[in-house]
């Protein structure tokens, strides 16, 4: 009877299962993956635990402290300055800071030990003029804390655009009443500001953690031996697909316990400051102290986007004359219809997760929501594997289908969060009205949802459709035939050795990555400047 | 009966429910308030009456139909009710015009004219809802509840986020389009001045149980109990033998005469009309009018008819405790 | 929104492009090399036969050509290393070839006894050398490296490369673990830094200093000989190869194979043969060592004239699928000896 009585009471019941059995849908590789976990084998594993585990570990812990450290900085600092001072370039400044994330790691690590190296362009030219600053200079640059900081340069801008908006949002009202109790501008920054901010850079440096964890052309470059190399060690080299699955299991399990952590740490400390204060003041800057802020806020965009852009630019002409021009025309072309196609498929059955989570009354919608979160947390060659595994004996594997179901697998997490945070600043009474003046659910979707998540939607779609882009490992596993996109085709190039003939495509990936970014910049803007 | 809520039980844990056991009616065409503290429950009624959240028990009809009964469920879409919430929402993507019409059926497109000729806002048909001020986006959202012509209509606070000056205003307005349009209305409220003047009965809700139901003349004269004496207005406490009695300051009269009631003079506030005056009689504080200032620590006597003394049981002051 | 669901479906139903050209044969392959490509493009032409690819790590091609089973729609499978072929025989999704056709075009000694997979190209694990401060008279063999002479000059990439990885298990097959244990550690303790980067930047590295003598594929040296840049160039040129192990009564230099194998379940298997047939013959084989600084399978073939400028040497006649049998024993040694 009580049971009964539940299920009467849960509301919108055929949306609900229906979420339900779809997540469980999406949910199926990775289920796959822990069942794995428990049979088969543990040789590899307990092999591995015995004799590099550990080292692995304490690298993997290493390159994230300072690929962490290297994003914080570049990052925080910078939002801070554009979004309280005007000075010379800020517009510029705050649309650029953005573009080193249209630069896959593995390009970034690839370019600078190019530009680095003895025949690099630096030690080439010291040498001529310079023996001695060269003889200083020559040294080896394969080393983790470079990596680290590279990484740090590719990725802060996930710090950026967190903390970008979140210090926007915080309104002058707290920072006058700290300043009127005594905090120096300083003091105002680290016991106001930045504890206010804590949840936006959080979750922007959970992003750049799980970059770091799932990286692995760059690390394998430089001989840092990560988890993730474990992993693929297990897998490539002892051919033990179990203990690959096993390591990435455990991969997941202390992604999710961090996470736990995270979450419960949060619970405690929400804030809600949007509906608060009106939008701080501006305030200029003048004389050294603007040629100052100007010069760090060139540094990131210097040396994460310019640098090895101009590098990969000349790449590109010095090869301009061995281009297959059909095939790079083919590879674009791929490329933008894979990445729009699974980015909107991608944004859409995240709005419909958030949506049902919305409207449910059940608890079960929210462990839905986090849960088809996971697959963020695994690496994509692991989710190329479940699904393999999943659509095993089946003619669907080496489809698109199979393709683009793996990518939602992989991204919805990406997608999920810039529409969740525009659906929940709309009070509940908006459901509410809507459903009130005669939406049944479909029409809440359609005729609300989607209008007033608009701009969200859209900058979900950039940051999906960019992530799909610089894709490699699931691209690479399920490709159907003849197949090749723009990311697969600079790393064959660049593993191979060939640097300057990737140059041609890591140029196209990142044009388009800027492009799409500079979009949905404009719509941040926006979205700032309507709330 | 118009609307008739019968044994409604409502809790969303079922140790502490919200609504422990709610009867009452509604004839059509009258205004009531339901009247009770922040927190009591005052917006889970509304969603339960308009369907967007379920009952645990009890039945609500309205014109004759069930709207909840056993495993009947009318859903809030089809449910003709029209629901204004606290906080206005206005749908922030569309202008003033798209949002009265959202999701309107075609026959009431005439009504258009009328309805915003009644909430006067025929100049900001094209604004969008930031460009409106607070008054203006709680008409836009009762105009958008009536033009549906709803066999019911619910204010959540229709008052509280407004400032006082438009707020006395907006009370008449809405009681002008109210009945014009003879439109059955509950407009839920914490504060008892909304609810005094303009409606036609007085629902007084505490602790989950309904405590008083009636118009509000009655109400003051004759409250339940000591929750909805107090409630509706000062009262002054008497010991007569072993029984506690209670006198509105109203009923109490400045006597230049010797009384029984001899008052120290406390405070005298002026109030324009007259003046209020606190004292103190047998360690109680009292209030009681004077036309005239009456200076700190005079004494003075007061008197009051019998018939204006009203009793409760003596146990009521500490249940509401 | 039906506009949109309208849209939606034409999308997926331009994804599901009917497969129905009979006329094909389907690659699983991992190299890819623009030359690949040509010689695709030149066999189609050739015979009509439409030929198929999807690139990717060997094993990970393993595991789907596993787990589609019978389904597959694989013929062929390629890759760089014999081992990686030894574990896909292994895993049971290879089926013999047996042409006689293409064993009359390839060496005797590059050939799979059990003819699971058949080489197109090979390619040997040298060891390059400063001109500046290294003799060739001090080289002379694999072994040799160990010796304490090379403290802190020897370059090498991490153990995670394959190429690596096939030259232990080639030791390993041809000492025994104990022995190749006893090599390793004590190359590990020569090594001027940790073992990383490419087989080019352990040329570059030599360039610069940071070593004198450097392990590294053939292949890699042709490529950095024939770069458009000139730093590179120069680079290239500061070095010298050395083929190990040449003495009499000595293996020869370690040689690894480009190879292609036949799927179990593959569907055009008559088409999946000829391709092998052609890429093995004499005038495909040309087109490989005019784009590649590869070795050429077939005996009538030679070599580029950069490559060819290195002289001849005696290839390792170990039987190739020892480089996967002998792999886990390899691994385990790289690991035991902290060479990363």
């Amino acid at each position: 009877m009580e049971i009964i009585h539940r299920f009467f009471a849960i509301e919108n019941k055929r949306w609900v299962f229906g979420s339900v059995i779809f997540a469980i849908i999406l949910l199926a590789p990775v289920i796959i993956l822990i069942i794995n976990f428990f049979s088969g084998t543990t040789d590899t594993l307990l092999y591995l635990l015995d004799n590099l585990l550990f080292d692995y570990t304490l690298n993997t812990l290493y390159l994230i402290l300072i690929t962490s450290i290297t994003a914080l900085f570049l990052g925080i600092i910078p939002a801070w300055i554009i979004s309280n001072y005007t000075f010379l370039g800020r517009n510029f400044f705050d649309i650029v800071l953005y573009l080193p994330l249209a630069i896959p790691s593995y390009i970034m690590g690839f370019t600078y030990i190019d530009i680095l190296s003895y025949t690099g362009p630096i030690q080439s030219f010291f040498r001529e003029r310079s023996p001695f600053f060269a003889e200083i200079i020559n040294r080896d640059y394969l080393q983790v804390e470079i990596l680290g900081i590279l990484l740090g340069l590719a990725l802060y801008p996930y710090i950026y655009t967190a903390s970008r908006i979140s210090f926007s949002l915080i309104g002058s009202n707290y920072i006058n009443i700290s300043r009127n109790l005594g905090l120096s501008k300083i003091q105002t920054f680290f016991k106001v500001i930045l504890p206010l901010s804590r949840p936006a850079i959080f979750s922007g440096l959970f992003l750049v953690i799980m970059e770091v964890l799932n990286e692995y052309g760059a690390v394998k470059y430089f001989g840092v031996n990560t988890f993730t190399i474990g992993i693929f060690r297990s897998w490539n080299s002892f051919g033990d697909v179990n203990g690959a699955i096993q390591l990435a299991c455990i991969l997941l399990l202390v992604v999710l316990c961090f996470f736990a952590i995270d979450r419960f740490s949060m619970s405690k400390s929400k804030f809600y400051y949007q509906k608060n204060t009106q939008l701080n003041k501006v305030k200029g800057l003048g004389g050294s102290r603007a040629l100052m802020v100007i010069l760090i806020c060139s540094i990131p965009f210097l040396f994460g986007f310019l640098i090895p852009f101009s590098f990969i630019l000349n790449n590109t002409i010095e090869s301009f004359a061995i281009t297959n021009f059909d095939k790079l025309f083919r590879l674009t072309n791929n490329t933008i219809y894979v990445s729009s196609l699974s980015s909107i498929i991608i944004i859409f059955i995240a709005l419909f997760f958030l949506f049902v989570e919305r409207i449910s009354n059940s608890k079960i919608n929210s462990y839905v929501s986090s849960l088809i979160s996971l697959g963020y947390a695994l690496p994509g060659a692991i989710i190329g594997l479940g699904v393999i595994l999943l659509f095993s004996n089946s003619s669907l594997l080496g489809t698109f289908y199979v393709l683009i179901f793996a990518y939602l697998i992989r991204f919805l997490a990406v997608a999920k969060s810039p529409i969740k945070s525009s659906i929940d600043k709309h009070p509940i009474t908006i459901d509410d009205t809507g459903r009130n003046l005669g939406l049944n659910p479909l029409n809440l979707l359609r005729r609300l949802h989607l209008p007033i998540n608009k701009f969200a939607l859209i900058s979900a779609f950039v940051v999906t459709f960019i992530d799909v882009m610089k894709e490699l490992p699931i691209t690479l596993i399920l490709s159907p035939f003849n197949f090749d996109t723009l990311a697969t085709q600079t790393y064959q190039f660049a593993i191979e050795e060939m640097i300057p003939l990737s140059a041609i495509y890591s140029l196209v990936i990142i044009t388009l990555g800027s492009l799409m970014l500079l979009i949905l910049r404009s719509f941040i803007d926006k979205q700032i400047n309507v709330s | 009966m118009y609307l008739e809520v019968k044994n409604l039980v409502k809790f969303f844990d079922s140790k502490y429910p919200i609504i422990k056991d709610l009867s009452f009616s509604v004839k059509k065409g009258e205004l009531i308030s339901f009247l009770g503290e922040s927190g009591s429950g005052k917006t889970t009624f509304l969603k339960c009456i308009s369907g967007l959240e379920k009952i645990n028990s009890g039945t609500i009809t309205l014109n004759s139909k069930y709207l909840n009964k056993n495993n009947i469920f009318v859903k809030p879409q089809e449910r003709k009710i029209g629901f204004v919430f606290q906080d206005y929402p206005l749908f922030p993507h569309l202008n003033l015009e798209e949002n009265i019409t959202f999701n309107l059926e075609k026959k009431y497109y005439s009504k258009l004219e009328y309805i915003l000729k009644l909430t006067g806002l025929k100049y900001f048909l094209k604004r969008f809802p930031h460009e409106l001020s607070g008054g203006e986006q709680q008409r836009a959202c009762i105009a958008r509840a009536l033009i549906r012509e709803p066999e019911l209509l619910l204010l959540d606070e229709p008052f509280s986020n407004l400032d006082s000056t438009i707020k006395e205003s907006m009370k008449e307005e809405i009681f002008k389009i109210v009945k014009e349009t003879n439109t059955t209305t509950i407009l839920v409220t914490h504060d008892i001045n909304d609810a005094m003047n303009i409606s036609d009965k007085i629902l007084i809700f505490k602790a989950g149980i309904l405590q008083q139901y009636d118009n509000p003349v009655k109400m003051y004269c004759e409250p339940a109990n000591c929750y909805c004496a107090e409630i509706l207005g000062d009262m002054n406490k008497l010991f007569i033998g072993n029984e506690t009695y209670y006198v509105r300051p109203e009923n109490i009269k400045h006597v230049n005469k010797k009384s029984n009631y001899k008052v120290s003079v406390e405070k005298c506030f002026f109030q324009g009309k007259e003046y209020r005056i606190k004292g103190r009689f047998d360690n109680e504080i009292w209030h009681f009018f004077s036309k005239k200032p009456i200076s700190e620590k005079k004494h003075v006597y007061v008197d009051f008819a019998k018939k204006d003394l009203i009793y409760f049981d003596p146990v009521c002051k500490n249940f509401f405790k | 929104m039906r506009k949109f669901l309208l849209l939606f479906t034409f999308i997926i139903s331009a994804c599901s492009t009917n497969q129905e050209s009979i006329r094909e044969v389907n690659l699983y392959s991992q190299r890819h090399y623009a030359v690949d490509e040509l010689q695709y493009k030149n066999f189609t032409e050739k015979t009509g036969i439409k030929v198929n690819v999807v690139k990717a790590n060997a094993d990970q091609l393993i595991e789907r050509l596993k787990n589609e089973g019978d389904n597959s729609p694989a013929d062929l499978f390629v890759t760089v290393d014999a081992g990686k072929l030894y574990n896909a025989r292994e895993a049971g999704v290879l089926q013999k070839i047996e042409s006689q056709n293409i064993n009359k075009n390839i060496l005797t000694d590059l050939r799979d006894p059990d003819e699971f997979w058949a080489p197109i190209t090979y390619r040997s694990r040298v060891i390059v050398y400063s001109k500046e401060r290294v003799k060739e008279s001090d080289l002379s063999t694999y072994e040799d490296l160990a010796d304490p002479k090379w403290k802190n000059r020897i370059l090498v990439r991490s153990s995670s490369n394959a190429y690596n990885q096939a030259l232990m298990s080639s030791l390993v097959a041809n000492l025994g673990v104990e022995n190749t244990e006893d090599w390793s550690s004590a190359v590990v303790s020569n090594f001027a830094r940790d073992p990383k980067g490419s087989d080019r930047d352990q040329v570059k590295a030599i360039a610069a200093g940071q070593g004198d003598i450097a392990i590294v594929n053939s292949y890699y040296i042709g490529l950095l000989l024939s770069s458009e840049k000139e730093e590179e160039l120069n680079a290239g040129n500061s070095v010298s190869v050395f083929f190990p192990n040449q003495g009499v009564g000595e293996r020869g230099s370690h040689i690894n194979i480009s190879a292609i194998g036949l799927t179990k379940s593959s569907p055009n298997k008559e088409n999946a043969i000829k391709l092998i047939e052609y890429l093995t013959s004499q005038e495909a084989q040309e087109v490989y060592v005019n784009n590649s600084y590869e070795y050429p399978a077939n005996s009538l073939v030679e070599p580029s004239d950069i490559v060819k400028s290195w002289g001849d040497f005696k290839i390792d006649k170990l039987n190739l699928n020892a480089l996967g049998e002998f792999r886990p024993e390899a691994l385990k040694i790289f690991d035991r000896t902290g060479w990363k």
